[in-house]
């Protein structure tokens, strides 16, 4: 599929090189990550918790196609030396076939 | 003078991590500490004191290191303290039915140095979004009594925690 190519071309030229964890395989890919700011003008970016203070930050992932990502469990992504959890993890489709994944991520601790 | 009270929380944090749990003072200064395995958050919940006797006067006690005889003033206090266990979502019940088993061994043995252990309790796990953790919360109720020792002119030293009547 064109655009797929197009995408994957476009991925390999703008995106970050991050490092997926998945079932104990980790997978080097390029993808778009950016930090997602709507909504979040009120909320602190270091939070207090009983357990500690954590980064409240979020991030949108925009992926290969050919690698699927998973919310929770294992799987991760790390980049920039620190890892994510995936919270949520969806694959884009144009018409039948899987255009790119996208997800958000938010800071391991 | 101190209340007795300053390090209440930390020596219950300190007497559980001896006995091998995984504790912590809640609402630390640093970072959140990744961790695999469960964690218990330690807080003072609640604390009243009242009276322990007329006028807060407890008796009189001989003290060998001067060999003259003081009086104890004190009051009874019962404390709750907060033990919320913290675990991963992936796999976490089973980390906080362990972390739960080792507070219960724990207070089996006894507790902190001057706090009697009445009572023990936790709800059930659920699903703390904030924290983004499995949660229990666990509480456990304690009694001590505060108490200053009279110096021969009537000032107080310090007051201190000691324990209340152990069942």
């Amino acid at each position: 599929m064109r655009e797929a190519q197009t995408l994957a071309r476009l991925l390999r030229r703008f995106g970050q090189v991050v490092s997926l964890r998945s079932g104990g395989a980790v997978y080097e890919v390029h993808a778009v990550l950016q930090p997602i700011p709507e909504g979040r003008r009120t909320q602190e970016q270091r939070l207090a918790t009983p357990l500690g203070v954590r980064g409240e930050d979020r991030y949108l992932y925009f992926g290969p196609a050919d690698i699927s990502l998973v919310a929770g469990g294992d799987r991760g992504v790390r980049w920039h030396g620190q890892n994510y959890v995936i919270q949520m993890a969806h694959p884009i489709y144009m018409g039948q076939k899987v255009l790119y994944w996208q997800a958000v991520l938010a800071p391991e601790d | 003078m101190a209340t007795g009270m300053d390090r209440i929380r930390d020596r219950m944090t300190e007497y559980l991590a001896d006995c091998g749990v995984n504790a912590i003072s809640a609402w630390p200064r640093g970072d959140r500490q990744a961790t695999t395995e469960a964690v218990v958050s330690v807080s003072l919940r609640a604390c009243q004191a009242g009276p322990a006797g007329y006028q807060d006067y407890l008796g009189e006690r001989f003290c060998e290191e001067t060999g003259q005889w003081e009086e104890v003033y004190g009051r009874k206090a019962k404390m709750i303290f907060g033990l919320d266990i913290y675990a991963l979502s992936d796999g976490g019940e089973e980390a906080i039915e362990t972390a739960f088993d080792r507070l219960a061994e724990a207070f089996a043995k006894g507790g902190p140095e001057g706090m009697a252990v009445e009572e023990l309790s936790c709800g059930e796990t659920d699903y703390d979004k904030s924290g983004r953790r499995l949660k229990r919360a666990v509480k456990v109720m304690c009694s001590a009594y505060l108490y200053a020792v009279a110096k021969p002119g009537g000032a107080f030293y310090d007051f201190e925690i000691k324990g209340g009547v152990k069942g």
